[in-house]
């Protein structure tokens, strides 16, 4: 054939189409692999890691070394983005449209549920059982988040909280030798210690912004006995005396005036802010804030107490959620998924993931780390105690594609602003959150 | 290669080179315009087209769309904000476009002169231009913030409050405190546009309506704004479009609260479609201005073109 071209006399259009077929073909072909159209063509052995940036960047440094260091040692190339978790729910969302997947992304309870449908998640039920059996088992909102129908499609890391975090200092003066432990008590030792309009008492966000708070009414609102949707995660149950009673519980703490005229305007920093800037008593947040203190007020940081959320008429409740998070993607490359594997395994090890809860402020999401001396500390003890008894978003029921789009429409703050903003009564209130969870519900039916 | 293939195309070969220049002329316009056509079938008119069949879908991401009809159009009807997201996204568009008209008018009256220093004023202006809307939005927050705020901490110093106001939780400052980052980031577009126009005006005009006595009022009455007429058209008709699609700033700000006050449309795209991966209704959503911007676009093209006749 090749003898037979040679021999033969290329005509001058031969010659041009030849030539402009062979550079097509090149400029075509590394698009083509790229797109997965030609698998083997390019030949490299990348793996493609996908990790939240977090408010504990000392932590995240130290995994990426890790990862690159197991990279090296495995004679692997790795590519590893850190982007804030927004950010790669965003870039998941097109690769999953595009069949572009990573080999690993990071997944937290919100993204792994919005995306669990897709089936884009490997089956890794058996790194899991391994991982359990090293590390004495995983606590149990992680292991729920993570396992569907008796396979876990995602590995859990840690587990975070929002806690209150108040002006230790402040409540001792005051003749406080503890938290609150309830919501009324709460909103009286606020306005009882706060000092307007230089120091406020609670600083609660009543705006949409303001995701945190809509974690903080929903342990309330359950404390109170009342919840969205019933246990079959499914059927609405707004329209009952304990949604109305929590609705004006809540009317009742703004009356009251704990609150920085300001909140209605705040966003997820705006809390931190106050606190840090000792503008306000009681926050409800996850561990961020005591990160900041260690790294700019140091001599503030043992000033900050750490507690349960208050509790209601009718229990206690504190909600927590895999922050952090490992899924291996369906990619059909069993080589790359096999070096996945190998490196959570890395992740896993005694010696990383300890170094690492040390330097993240969340609590582990295994069981078999009660011993480190992390939770010596009593601020970071009371994340590893919410870790194990917390309960979940969608809470008496699980955490379905359905909360999930019911809580990014934040309807518990959006019934607090109509209160305290639009100046809605507390039925009014409650009429338009039922309207807004029937809507939400009855689209997956 | 077959025998018959060859001859035929050979053939047609023999009937090009038979064409008049005329018609190569034509052929080889057309054969120009294919990269463009290709450039506006793949990235409008598919992604146009594939958005308008989503919003009739229930697509969502990861999973396989069915055709629903109307009722994604029917949810969006039901949205407890939507006739406040309107009005709001409404008012940002008129108020913002208007006041951004004016402004950008007074400077390019102001930048036509000349005076010292004119081209450092002139850089300065420009300057909200060029900075990226996100970063506008996380500037103008902190100016406006209620514990840390520039605005709060002068007006306090200067006696002029007693307590800080809150800027963005407060339903009467909210919107105007979008809006106002919306002009500061926007006039300089109007400024630029009508500074070229006026300087397209011929100066006898002006020298010509001096020596009949014409008052300045009068001058910019009779001369600059007949002479800016095209200029204002096309620039109000593009900034209410791209102002109607205001987001970024809007979500760095207030993200649509206090309550609903500064809710507008893009905000509930954002959070169907990146939130909650429900590209049906986010379509839905963000084609629901669609016809009012289409009417617009095609008002503005018939314009420009019967204008560019008119010249030609």
């Amino acid at each position: 054939m090749v003898g037979e071209l040679l021999q033969s006399r290329l005509t001058r259009r031969e010659l041009l189409r030849a030539t402009v077929l062979t550079a097509g073909a090149v400029a075509l072909a590394p698009t083509l692999a790229a797109c997965g159209v030609l698998p083997g063509f390019g030949g490299s052995e990348k793996l493609t890691i996908w990790t939240d940036a977090t408010f504990a960047p000392e932590s995240d440094d130290y995994q990426t070394e890790e990862i690159e260091k197991w990279a090296k040692g495995k004679g692997v190339e790795v590519e590893i983005t850190r982007e804030t978790g927004d950010n790669v729910q965003q870039k998941l969302q097109a690769a999953v449209e595009s069949k572009q997947l990573p080999d690993i992304s990071q997944v937290a309870d919100v993204r792994f549920t919005l995306f669990y449908p897709a089936g884009i998640y490997l089956d890794v039920s058996d790194l899991y059982a391994e991982f359990a059996k090293q590390w004495n088992g995983f606590y149990k909102p992680g292991e729920r988040i993570v396992t569907r129908n008796g396979k876990q499609y995602a590995l859990p890391y840690s587990i975070d909280t929002s806690l209150i975090l108040y002006r230790k200092d402040i409540l001792d003066e005051g003749g406080y030798k503890e938290s609150p432990k309830t919501w009324d008590e709460l909103f009286e030792v606020a306005q009882k210690l706060q000092k307007p309009p230089n120091l406020y008492g609670i600083g609660f966000q009543f705006n949409k912004a303001g995701t945190d708070s809509e974690n903080t009414f929903f342990c309330m609102m359950l404390s109170y006995g009342a919840s969205l949707v019933k246990e079959d995660s499914k059927t609405p149950n707004v329209k009952t005396p304990e949604m109305l009673a929590f609705l004006n519980a809540l009317k009742k703490s703004w009356d009251m005036g704990v609150y920085p005229p300001g909140v209605t305007g705040w966003d997820n920093a705006s809390n931190n802010t106050a606190l840090q800037d000792e503008k306000v008593i009681f926050i409800h947040n996850p561990a961020s804030p005591l990160v900041w203190f260690r790294n700019n007020k140091p001599d503030m940081l043992p000033k900050i107490g750490v507690s349960a959320a208050p509790g209601g008429p009718k229990g206690q409740f504190n909600q927590a959620y895999v922050r952090d998070g490992f899924a291996i993607l369906n990619t059909g490359n069993q080589k790359k998924i096999d070096l996945a594997k190998d490196l959570m395994r890395r992740l896993y090890s005694n010696e990383v993931y300890r170094k690492w809860i040390q330097l993240a402020f969340p609590a582990p999401a295994v069981a078999g780390m009660e011993d480190h001396e992390v939770w010596k500390n009593p601020q970071r003890k009371g994340f590893l105690d919410a870790a194990k008894t917390g309960i979940l978003q969608g809470h008496p029921g699980e955490s379905t594609p359905a909360y999930s789009e019911l809580v990014s429409r934040t309807p518990l703050i959006n019934a607090a602003t109509r209160m305290v903003v639009d100046k809605w009564s507390p039925e009014q209130a409650q009429d338009e959150l039922a309207k807004v969870v029937e809507d939400v519900m009855s689209k997956y039916k | 290669m077959s025998v018959r293939t060859a001859v035929a195309r050979r053939a047609r070969r023999v009937r090009y080179r038979e064409l008049t220049a005329r018609q190569k002329e034509w052929v080889l316009g057309y054969a120009m315009l294919v990269p463009a056509f290709f450039f506006i079938i793949g990235l409008i008119a598919y992604p146009a087209t594939w958005a308008i069949y989503l919003s009739f879908t229930d697509k969502v991401i990861g999973q396989v769309e069915h055709f629903t009809g109307l009722a994604n159009l029917q949810w969006l009807a039901r949205w407890p904000d939507f006739g406040q997201m309107i009005l709001n996204t409404v008012l940002l568009a008129v108020v913002g476009v208007s006041i951004k008209a004016f402004v950008g008018m007074t400077m390019a009256l102001a930048l036509n002169e000349q005076f010292v220093g004119r081209t450092i004023v002139r850089a300065l202006l420009f300057l909200p231009w060029t900075v990226p809307s996100f970063v506008a939005g996380l500037i103008w927050r902190w100016l406006y913030d209620d514990q840390n705020g520039l605005f709060n901490w002068f007006l306090l110093n200067l006696g002029l409050i007693d307590s800080p106001i809150s800027w963005l939780g407060d339903v009467r400052w909210a919107m105007p405190a979008v809006l106002s980052v919306v002009v500061w980031k926007g006039f300089p577009f109007f400024g630029i546009a009508y500074l070229a126009g006026m300087q397209a005006i011929p100066s006898e005009q002006y020298e010509a309506a001096e020596v009949d006595g014409a008052s300045a009022l009068q001058r910019f009455r009779h001369i600059t704004l007949p002479g800016l007429r095209h200029v204002m058209l096309v620039t109000v008709m593009l900034s209410l479009i791209w102002t109607a699609n205001t987001f970024d700033i809007v979500f760095i700000m207030t993200r649509g609260g206090p309550s609903n006050a500064t809710e507008v449309f893009t905000m509930l795209i954002y959070d169907q479609g990146i939130r909650n991966g429900r590209i049906g209704e986010a379509s839905t959503a963000a084609l629901m201005a669609m016809p009012v911007f289409a009417s617009l676009i095609v008002l503005l093209t018939r314009y420009l073109q019967d204008r560019g006749e008119e010249t030609s």
